[in-house]
Parts: structure tokens; sequence; C-alpha cells
């Protein structure tokens, strides 16, 4: 047997790690901005930072097994809207906390077992499916608030969103707890192996005796409940419940969730790319400001340090024949 | 079989539902597009367009948006007992095609008068051209476009806006300090003419105060909450924060609660919302330039109805413009 030495070992570490890129330029950026602006490690700078991470993590999470599967969900930015709303109005007319989250996660089981259900049963192209729901969703906002948010909240409601434990808040515990039951099931569970199986080969994994539709509608379920949760919790912070929340959610989710390494064919994918994508969206927009770029010049910048992110990723990939 | 009718009954539904979101008028109440040329006879044909009640279309930038409702309440508490028809139109995000899209439905309908707030006001002027070739009066509230395009403008007079809100902050501050401004993008023309007219004159009356960072929220109160800490964090020795759109002074305040900086940082915000006010009385911000939409909608109405009488109407109304801080709270509330 060949003795791999510290060159072998280097080697395989930078094959492995598939993220590689994105933790590189967000190690290079971190520097930099600490370099220039010593408040970067700040605390509340950090909790920031992490907090705006969560909220997307939260629903990349989900996202993540959606993607794996071969399939696509825009409607996450809405349902959060409309959960989120359903919650607040609940809590106003005096309902008990845990009535209102059930309410918004309800509503969230619901939208996505009719966004599965279309997509699995009617096969309608999942695009066009959580696109209607995005309408949808966007349309009972506006229909349910008159596009007034939902305001002020009760207290109860409030500490939900916006309390803390040693610290920090509920959000960044909430998304790490789902993230570790998250990749835990990926990786170690039936579950877990069936959502990869029907990415990679549909027809395979449904020979293989996989209840393909049942995995597949439970993946938009999780998501649009996700989308819900992170709604529910941004009312929370907020003390009002808004119409706009969660606009363009769904498409700096998918964003966070491919530049994490999801395939958008499905059968690859982490959680813990996800967490890198999540967080390479937030922390730019956080470097860029303590950086004092300009905000004439911040989408310029965002755009070409994503490209170079994932495009490092790929060159490693090419280098090391990972296809 | 009982599958498929279970589906097809869902689809219906969530069809009608989505009709419904649209916010547009049905088939049945859409006009057909005015013939005009073949009419036989012009003046027997105004006499009886006189006679019918008019028709208004207010396109408005923001369904979801409450400053935009209390228009809608002015243009409709206008119309009311007149037999004039307000529809009430338009995109639920920010999307000018969509409202440049609604003006030509509107003006396919023969509508009387259209209402609108053309936020870049370049894209509107083609359509609006159309519009008044067809003898559609045009009122601009909010934001303008060149006097030749439209009827008349009714809203708050940029500079006037822009010059009184930085003179008010001025004077707060004692005339010194570091500022940082919140807008909702930076290609949103009202907001950015009132930034830059308050800007010019502190540098001519308030040379101390200099603007920082000019940042954009999106009007998203979770995106202000996130830019104010990072401001906070990048700006130290920051002394207000002066928020140009409504949905930001309740994402700063939040932030600056959670910081404990609630005293150290000085918070003017925009319009007369209900969290805006509740912020002032709970001392979390100091004040808010309040625009009356309210007045725009209402007198946006009355001057298509001047006009379609054959009346005449001013190019240009200010609709004006009021601080509210914790000292006239109650009498503004009292006053609504």
């Amino acid at each position: 047997m060949k003795q791999r030495g510290k060159k072998g070992r280097l080697r395989m570490a930078v094959e492995r790690f598939d993220q590689l890129g994105i933790v590189l330029v967000l190690a290079v950026l971190v520097l930099v901005a600490s370099i220039s602006n010593s408040t970067f490690y700040s605390a509340d700078n950090l909790i920031n930072v992490l907090r705006s991470t969560s909220f997307i993590f939260l629903i990349g999470i989900a996202v993540t097994y959606v993607l794996i599967t071969g399939g696509l969900d825009l409607s996450v930015g809405r349902v959060m809207a409309m959960a989120g709303i359903l919650s607040a109005m609940a809590a106003q007319r005096g309902m008990p906390l845990l009535l209102c989250v059930g309410a918004g996660l309800l509503f969230g089981f619901v939208v996505g077992l009719v966004n599965g259900f279309l997509i699995v049963k009617q096969n309608i192209p999942a695009l066009i499916v959580t696109l209607g729901m995005m309408y949808i969703c966007d349309g009972l906002v506006l229909i349910v608030t008159m596009g007034s948010p939902v305001y002020p909240l009760p207290d109860s409601f409030k500490a939900l969103g916006q309390g803390t434990v040693w610290g920090i808040p509920n959000v960044i515990w909430i998304a790490l707890a789902l993230a570790l039951l998250g990749a835990f099931v990926l990786k170690y569970t039936r579950y877990g192996r069936e959502v990869y199986s029907i990415g990679g080969n549909r027809e395979t994994a449904r020979l293989a005796g996989i209840h393909v539709g049942r995995v597949q509608i439970s993946v938009y379920v999780l998501s649009a409940m996700a989308a819900a949760m992170a709604g529910i919790l941004m009312a929370g912070r907020l003390n009002s419940a808004q119409p706009s929340s969660g606009n363009g959610y769904e498409l700096t989710v998918v964003a966070a969730v491919i530049i994490g390494g999801t395939s958008m064919f499905g059968g690859a994918g982490s959680i813990l790319g996800t967490l890198f994508g999540s967080l390479l969206m937030m922390v730019i927009e956080n470097v860029l400001l303590l950086l004092k770029i300009s905000a004439y010049w911040q989408k310029l910048v965002v755009g070409i340090i994503i490209i170079f992110a994932v495009g490092l990723d790929q060159l490693r990939r090419k280098r090391y024949g990972l296809g | 079989m009982k599958k498929k009718q279970i589906v097809a009954g869902f689809l219906t539904a969530v069809m009608a539902l989505g009709m419904v979101g649209c916010g547009s008028r049905s088939a049945e109440e859409a006009k057909q597009p005015e013939a005009g040329t073949e009419a036989p006879a012009k003046e027997a044909e105004e006499a009886a367009e006189q006679d019918e009640p008019l028709e208004i279309t207010f396109v408005t930038p923001l369904l979801g948006n409450p400053v935009w409702l209390a228009a809608k309440q002015g243009a409709e508490d206008a119309a009311a007992g007149s037999g004039i028809t307000v529809n009430w139109v338009g995109p639920g995000d920010i999307d000018m095609d969509e409202q440049v899209r609604q003006i030509e439905l509107a003006i396919a309908e023969g509508v009387d008068g259209i209402i609108c707030c053309p936020l870049s006001p370049s894209i509107f002027e083609t359509v609006y051209q159309k519009a008044q070739e067809r003898g559609i009066v045009v009122i601009n509230t909010a934001v303008d476009t060149a006097e030749d395009t439209r009827t008349a403008f009714i809203g708050t007079d940029y500079v006037n806006f822009g010059e009184q809100a930085a003179r008010n902050l001025a004077e707060k501050l004692g005339g010194k300090g570091e500022v940082a401004c919140l807008v909702t993008s930076l290609d949103t023309e009202n907001q950015m003419a009132e930034l830059e007219a308050g800007k010019a004159l502190w540098e001519k009356e308030y040379p101390d105060i200099k603007i920082v960072v000019t940042e954009t929220s999106n009007s998203d109160t979770a995106q202000a909450a996130n830019k104010t800490s990072a401001i906070l964090d990048t700006y130290p020795e920051l002394d207000a924060i002066w928020c140009l759109e409504s949905t930001s002074p309740l994402g700063v305040a939040q932030t600056l609660t959670e910081r404990g900086m609630l005293d150290q940082i000085c918070v003017l915000g925009i319009d007369d919302t209900e969290d805006v006010l509740d912020l002032i009385g709970q001392d979390k911000i100091w004040g808010t330039m309040t625009q009356n939409f309210y007045k725009m909608g209402y007198e946006a109405v009355k001057m298509i109805e001047t006009v379609k009488n054959g009346g005449t109407t001013e190019s240009v109304q200010d609709s004006g413009t009021t601080l509210v801080t914790k000292d006239n709270l109650e009498a503004y509330k009292n006053g609504m």
C-alpha cells in the first residue's frame, strides 16, 4: 500500500472540501474587513451578521433538500410574509403563542402540500407551480392586510423574535438546531439517502422501491414550513408583520444554496455548503458597508465576488478531475 | 376520476383567488376603446359624456403601503356622492413596467382621468402623451414628470421638503454632526431629489453637518435594521439617521433599542404611519416629516372633475409637509 505523504494528505483535503473557494473568499473578506475596521469582530456586528444570515439559512436548509431532489421552490419569500402575517393576526387577537406559531406553520404545511401535490401528481413543472404559488401568496397578503402592516404585537410574540439565550438571538439558535438536524437526517438516515437518490436518478430510485412522490412532496412541505418559521420569527423581531417581508428572499435563498455547492440538477449538495453560501451573501453586504464602499458600487462588487468564489470551486473541481 | 374533479375544483379556486389578487377589473366592467373618429356629432357626444359619471383610474406605485392607502381614501372621499368611480390598481411590489401597463389598460378602457405616481418620470412620458392625446386628464401625485406631459401635479415639493427636513434636523443637532441617510434605492427620484436639496442646504447654511453614508433599504424594514447595525459599527461618531422612506424608521428604532443607543442617535423619519407615530410617542425616534397623502388623493380627483367640467387647475400644487415630534404628536393625531 502506498503511504500518503504530507502533500498527499493536503491534496486529499483540498479535493474533499467542496466549498473551498467560498471559504477562501469568505476568509479574505473577513480579513480585509477586520484590518480596515476593527468593529467587524464586535459582538454587535457579529450578531447582526449571524442573525441576518440565520433567516436566509433557516429557509436554505429546507430548500437544499428541494434542490437535491432536482426541484425548485420560488414561493418561500411570499410564504414567509403570509405566515408571519397570519401568526401576528392571531397574536393580536390574544391567542396563546403556541397557537399563533401553529397557525403560521399550518399555513406553510398546506402550501407545501399543495406545491408538492401539483408537482408530483399533476406533473406541472416545479418552476411554474412555485412561481404561481408565489403570486397566490402575494395576493393573499394584500387581500388579508390591504397593504397595512400587522402592528403592534403582544410582548410574548416579540419575545420569540427578539429574545436571546446567553446573549445570542433565538433565531440563530433555531437555525443552528435545524441545521444540525437537517445535516444529520440528510447524511445518516434512510430518508436522506432517498432524497439524494431521487435527485441522482428518479427512475432508478423508483425501481429501488423508494416512494418517490411521497419524498418529493415532503421536501416541499419542509421548505414551506421553514419559510413560515422564518416569517414568524421576522415578525417577532420587528414587532410588526410587514406585507413586504421576505421580498426577494426566493432568489437570495436559492442563490445561497447553489453558491454552497448544491447542484441545480439535483443529486448533490450539503447543509454545510448552504451555511457557507448564506454566510457569503450576508458577509459581503456587511463588509462592503464596513469598508465604506459607496452604495452605487456595492451591487457590482457583490456580483464579482459571487462569480469569483464559485469560479474558484469550479477550477478546483476541474483541476482534481471532480467533474 | 374523483381525484381529477378535486384537482379541477382546486385549480378553479386558485384561478379565482389569483384574479382577485391581481386587482384588475372584470371584462364586463371594462369599457371598449373609444372609436372617436366615427362619431356623427362631436358636440352631442361631449354633452352625453358630461352627463355620464366620471371614471378615474388611480395607478398606485405600491398596493402594500399604508401611505398610499391614505391617498386612496382621499380619492374615494372626494368621489363619494358625486357618482365618480375610482379604480384602484397597481403592483404589489415596486414595478414601474406594471404601472405603465395599468395606464395603457386605463387608456384602452377610455377612462376620464388617470392619477399616478411616476416613480421614474422618464418611463411614463410616452404613455402619458398617449393618454393626453385621447383627452384623458393625467394627474401626478408625489412625483412629477415634465410639465407638458401631464395635466397637473399635486404632492410634496421635493426641494421644500428636503430643505425643511434638513433644517429641522440641523437645528435639533445644534448645527453640527454626522448623519446617515436611508433611501429606498438610489434611483428613487423623489427621495434622491429631497436628499440633494437637504445636502445643498447643509453645505450652505450648516457646513458642520456631514452626510457620512447613504444606504438603501429597498423599503424593507428588516434590511433597514441590518444596515443600521452595520452603519453604527462603521461610523461610531454618528449623531443622526435621516430616513427618507417610511418603512425604515421601525427597523432603525429596533436596532437602536437592541444596542441600547436610543439616546445617542437622533432619528428623523417620514410619513405618519401608525408605527412611526408610536415610535415618536415611545421616544424611540425624534420626529417625522409627514406628507399629506390623503390630500394628494382627494385633490387629484377634484382636479380631474374640474378639468372635465371645463374648468382649469393650477399646474403644480404643494400638498405641504409638517414636522411631527413628541411636542405636537397629540395635536397632530387629533387633527388627523
